[in-house]
């Protein structure tokens, strides 16, 4: 077993494999490689902190619980300028429709314009 | 049997829990499920222990720790709809515990916050303040995975099982957690 083999068993067994292990007793640059290893273990095994809830810390939580009947409004209270938006949008389509209609509404068809014609000749007369 | 029912009589009943044996979760699950925060705030009693000394094992500092355990509570209340008692809520809590300390962690960055000491444990301190230098090296994502393979001593199966991921998934990061330790230690 060579130093590159025996390195990948001890990384993976995080110090332990027997093989590596053996390898490393005669070998002192990996020797101190599963040195530094099995202490990593360590520190990976011990908590990093042990840290206890402070008192009163459910009702922290408690506090801070989003409301859930007030999401609702706040989801409505969200959409609103999008909604004011299309509102908007179709008033004025609307409007615009209207206007469109309108005008072609007063536009004079042939009839009114000879009509008029005629009229404002026999007028002239 | 007349006892019990007296004892439960004689509690003050603001809601179903309260007559009911308080280890069961899933009366408490249901209530907080229809909005009764006391119910969640007794859910919150049962299992803080459980999810601080999780989060303990991914953060150094007190405030990173109650930050990750309080974040860990309010993701369960939003999402406590989810949860369909297929099993036991602390694992569904462990779960979600376990997400947001990684994406917390994926937040930091390496070296972020090196330790400055180390405190009464055991051991070589200084060959203990190496190993945690060490650590604070490796991407989160990578600490992350070690923390669970030797720390809790979770296999991969139970690592995928618990977050949700695939075991491939798993043992990729394992082995990309490993590669980088080991290129770290051979640095020096």
């Amino acid at each position: 077993m060579n130093c590159r083999q025996a390195r990948k068993l001890l990384t993976h067994s995080m110090g332990a494999n027997a093989q590596a292990r053996r390898h490393a007793a005669s070998c002192g640059a990996c020797s101190r490689f599963a040195t530094r290893l099995k202490e990593i273990d360590r520190a990976l095994v011990a908590p990093r902190s042990e840290i206890s809830p402070p008192p009163g810390f459910a009702r922290r939580v408690r506090s801070r619980l989003a409301p859930t009947e007030d999401l609702i409004g706040w989801a409505a209270l969200r959409l609103l300028p999008a909604t004011l938006a299309v509102v908007l949008l179709l008033s004025w389509l609307n409007l615009r429709g209207e206007s469109v209609q309108n005008a072609a509404a007063e536009n004079p068809t042939d009839a009114v314009v000879s009509w008029m014609l005629d009229l404002n000749v026999g007028d002239g007369s | 049997m007349e006892n019990e029912t007296v004892h439960a009589l004689t509690l003050p009943m603001t809601s179903l829990s309260r007559s009911l044996p308080v280890d069961d979760d899933a009366i408490l699950v249901a209530e907080a499920n229809d909005g009764d925060r006391e119910a969640f705030e007794r859910l919150v009693e049962r299992h803080q222990n459980r999810v601080f000394r999780l989060a303990g094992r991914f953060f150094r500092h007190r405030e990173d720790v109650e930050e990750a355990a309080q974040d860990t509570f309010l993701t369960a209340w939003t999402k406590l709809g989810t949860y369909k008692a297929k099993a036991p809520f602390e694992h569904w809590l462990t779960r979600v515990c376990l997400n947001t300390c990684y994406m917390r962690l994926r937040r930091e960055k390496p070296q972020e916050r090196l330790p400055a000491e180390i405190g009464s444990e055991a051991g070589d301190p200084n060959a203990r303040l190496d190993a945690e230098r060490l650590l604070a090296r490796l991407e989160p994502r990578d600490r992350f995975i070690l923390q669970l393979l030797h720390g809790e001593g979770w296999s991969t199966t139970e690592i995928a099982a618990q977050l949700g991921w695939t075991v491939s998934n798993v043992k990729v990061r394992a082995f990309r957690a490993r590669r980088r330790l080991r290129q770290l230690v051979e640095a020096g």
